[in-house]
């Protein structure tokens, strides 16, 4: 295992650095730089907007500013934001955390719901259970996260006043006041992934559920539980760690619609902001730790799939 | 009890003049500098305020965040907010834009010849950090602004204007200019003129993360994205005020989120009401709106060098084949008023009521192409930008007027930040632009309509005899013969028609009724919230 895992690592650094590289390379060719977007409000002459184009170091070399970027990431340095002039790490050590909470909580609920959902309505396959099931879990699929997390807001918010609006506050600070505002945006994550869940555990459940050995099993005189959970289950759900694994990492990214509708500060907000405003190293930054953490994510899930599951062997 | 039904709204859900005139006459402290103006002032009025009460922190939405906190640089309207409460400048903007107030300087003069202002600094004003101010911070601060590696927004405004500035004594400030400019006191005024302290800077202050000025509201922390925290300036030179004992300044972008956050009371203020939010929030007895229809605005701008806008018919035939009201309506929900001529605040004593006005003309429009003589088609590119809501609504009956009249109009949206690159390299036929002028003088038509303006250099557009006139009214006091060379250009710019004016826009903030005395300033978005004499009714 243990050299597996080494060569995986290798693996995802080469990875690592060529994503960034290309999106170093692709933010340069978008039209439009930091200094005019900023600067666009208020009209700006020539000279000024040369002059901070200087002053960023936008006016050098692509080479040269690849390898003074490429020498700040060897020091573990992440740069400065071209437009707030304030250093990446910070905003970076902050935003994550909360990204991930986000995702974690959501990932959470949403198989803390799923999953028994998709085993429910698989083992009571076409009845009221599974097709309850199987509507939700379409309309929770269907639903764009926008049109929920808006829908969310002017009920639960607007309507029942049972959450705050948006905004957040740190645990640190106030407990209470940041589980709630943490309810809205979950919730509205949760449910697609929920969905997700519920709909591939009820498939792979059907498929599982319909081997010989699962006959064998009944005919053994074994428990309907018993058989459900250890031998179904643990053969079904090794598809849907697998699918988890890939969606809990889009998730990473794709939190931008819940982060602005509910101010929840996170990653994504860095990120949006910082391409509308082609601040390349806010980006840069932002793409390397969310690329990092993915691939190390997805090589966390092959690793749980080979413990699952012992004919997968990894050379 | 419902006071504010259709019926006394008439028919667009805007106040009727007669019982605005009504209410006026109930408005309280920081809305009586608002002159009366019929149906472009949409405010609801205050029941006659009690004394003001201090204590208490406003919770502040905001529509953007504060990019940079470094006050002498321009990165967008939230950061003039913040530094309207954080920083003082030498003098301040009249609310309602007729000119400009004492700030930190409370008293000044011009010499003779016009180039050289003093101004006396008021006594004993305190930085947050309880240091005093001295002339020489001014000085300073002047220095950084001029000083290319800063950045600093106001310095193309006047660098080729300023001499020198001075200290020549402890409490006076001298700036000597090189030819007289009629707006300097309204450059002086924007609020990324903010006097620094010399001291903290040069001891190693970071502008970048922090802020320490002399304003109202004392900056305590930013935490990126989320909130800024601030908490009143005990030792403001203005007795007595702040009355509150803070703010905290909250990052809504979400327009649903935001107005929202006011109508359930998360927060007491917040800036940019959505367009769509207009009415619910006019109708709610629990808030008030405050906003004007006079200072921003919607409008195109040709490239006169790109056939067929070379020719002044064509240019002539868009302005009268537009549809403004449709155009109000698609953009703004109606919220805001024609723009058919010039871009001039009403309030402005530039503003000339008698200015002919573009009306909807369609045939007028194809007579002026027929009398052109441009050979069909008539292929014109317009440039907007996919992420600015109005521009985009606004372009798309923009478009389709001009269709209607023979034109083949193409609509281009790329991302603003492509869109603004495009628009510095002069790389377009038309393009949506608009906002609000630069500062509160006449003069910031210079920037639009001269070829040397910071828009105007982009639009290929030069009348001599325009540039002329703006050259000579920007440097004569005068108001009076300036009020004339301006009555003169804007009869030029008809003639012209370099650009295609649209619409104004209301640009409206909205509060809690227990937010009282918010001292409203003209498109308060250009420059910064006042909330020096602002308090919370309990």
């Amino acid at each position: 295992m243990a050299p597996y895992i080494a060569r995986r690592l290798l693996v995802t650094g080469l990875i690592v650095w060529v994503i960034v590289s290309l999106v170093f390379l692709l933010l340069r060719l978008a039209p439009g730089d930091v200094v005019q977007v900023l600067l666009a409000e208020g009209g700006a002459s020539p000279e000024l907007i040369q002059a901070r184009r200087r002053a960023l170091g936008l006016d050098q070399p692509l080479v040269v500013q690849y390898g003074r970027w490429l020498g700040q990431l060897i020091r573990l340095d992440l740069g400065t934001s071209l437009a707030t002039q304030r250093p990446i790490g910070p905003d970076i050590a902050r935003a994550l955390p909360r990204s991930l909470e986000l995702v974690a909580t959501a990932l959470g609920l949403g198989l803390a719901l799923g999953i028994p959902a998709g085993i429910l309505a698989a083992s009571r396959r076409g009845r009221r259970e599974d097709l309850i099931v199987s509507f939700a879990s379409m309309g929770g699929l269907s639903v764009p996260n926008f049109v929920s997390a808006t829908l969310l807001l002017l009920c639960f918010s607007l309507l029942l006043r049972w959450f705050p609006t948006a905004g957040y506050v740190s645990f640190w600070e106030s407990p209470a006041t940041h589980l709630r505002f943490l309810v809205l945006p979950t919730v509205t994550l949760g449910v697609t992934l929920a969905a997700i869940a519920a709909r591939f555990t009820r498939s792979a459940m059907l498929e599982v559920l319909g081997q010989d050995y699962i006959r064998t099993a009944h005919a053994k005189g074994l428990a309907q539980k018993y058989v459900r959970y250890r031998h179904a289950l643990r053969n079904a759900i090794i598809p849907v760690v697998t699918i988890i694994g890939v969606e809990s990492g889009s998730l990473l990214g794709g939190t931008v619609i819940v982060e602005y509708v509910f101010n929840w500060p996170g990653m994504s907000t860095l990120l949006i902001q910082g391409a509308s405003r082609r601040d390349y190293p806010m980006v840069q930054a932002v793409v390397l730790a969310v690329a990092g953490l993915f691939l190390v994510l997805n090589l966390v899930v092959d690793v749980i799939n080979a413990y699952i599951d012992p004919r997968i062997h990894y050379s | 009890m419902r006071r504010h039904g259709r019926a006394t709204h008439g028919q667009h859900g805007q106040l009727t003049r007669r019982d605005f005139l009504q209410r006026a006459g109930l408005l309280g402290v920081g809305l009586a500098t608002v002159p009366v103006l019929g149906s472009h002032l949409e405010v609801m009025a205050a029941p006659a305020p009690a004394r003001p009460t201090r204590g208490g922190t406003l919770r502040y939405g905001m529509n953007t965040p504060v990019v940079s906190l470094d006050p002498h640089r321009f990165t967008g309207a939230a950061a003039d907010n913040l530094n309207g409460m954080t920083y003082s400048r030498l003098v301040q903007m009249k609310p309602d834009w007729t000119g400009v107030e004492p700030d930190l300087a409370q008293q000044w003069e011009l010499s003779s010849d016009g180039k050289a202002y003093t101004f006396q600094l008021r006594p004993s004003i305190r930085f947050h950090d309880g240091s005093t101010v001295a002339a020489d911070d001014v000085a300073f601060s002047f220095q950084r602004i001029m000083d290319p590696n800063t950045g600093a927004y106001l310095r193309p405004l006047i660098a080729d204007l300023l001499e020198q500035v001075t200290a020549p004594t402890a409490s006076s400030v001298r700036f000597v200019l090189s030819k007289p400019y009629a707006a300097f006191l309204s450059a002086l005024a924007l609020p990324t003129a903010a006097i620094l302290s010399r001291r903290w800077v040069t001891g190693g202050g970071n502008l970048a993360t922090t802020q320490m000025g002399t304003g109202p509201m004392k900056f305590v922390s930013i935490e990126p994205n989320v909130r800024i925290t601030l908490a009143r300036h005990e030792q403001y030179y203005e007795q007595g005020v702040p009355y509150l004992d803070g703010m905290t300044l909250l990052s809504l972008p979400d327009d649903t989120a935001r107005s929202t956050a006011l109508r359930t009371g998360s927060v007491e203020f917040i800036d940019f009401v959505p367009y769509r939010e207009v009415d619910t929030i006019k109708s709610d007895p629990r808030l008030r709106l405050h906003g004007d229809a006079l200072s921003s605005g919607l409008w195109a701008f040709a490239n006169v060098t790109k056939p067929p806008l070379d020719k002044k018919l064509v240019r002539q035939a868009i302005n009268w084949a537009m549809n403004r009201e449709a155009i109000l309506k698609a953009a703004f929900f109606g919220h805001g008023a024609l723009m058919s001529n010039i871009f001039m605040p009403e309030t402005s004593w530039a503003f000339d009521p008698n200015l002919p006005k573009y009306t909807y003309d369609p045939d007028k429009a194809k007579d002026l192409l027929r009398r052109a003589e441009v050979g069909a088609p008539l292929r014109v590119e317009i440039l907007s930008a996919s992420n600015v809501l109005f521009w985009r609504s606004g372009s798309q009956v923009f478009q389709a007027n001009l269709q209607d009249v023979g034109f083949e109009a193409q609509l281009v949206t790329p991302e603003f930040a492509e869109a603004v690159k495009r628009f510095n390299a002069s790389d377009y036929q038309i393009t949506m632009w608009g906002g609000g002028p630069l500062y509160a003088d006449p003069d910031f038509l210079y920037a639009y309509f001269h070829s040397k303006g910071t828009v105007g250099r982009t639009t290929g557009y030069s009348n001599k005899r325009l540039e002329t006139i703006l050259e000579q009214s920007r440097s004569l006091a005068d108001q009076a013969r300036r009020k004339s060379l301006y009555q003169q250009v804007y009869r030029i710019l008809l003639e012209d028609a370099p650009w295609f004016p649209m619409t104004y826009r209301l640009q409206a903030e909205a509060a809690s009724v227990s937010v009282q005395g918010y001292n409203r300033v003209l498109g308060s978005n250009w420059n910064g919230v006042r909330i020096a004499k602002t308090w919370l009714a309990r």
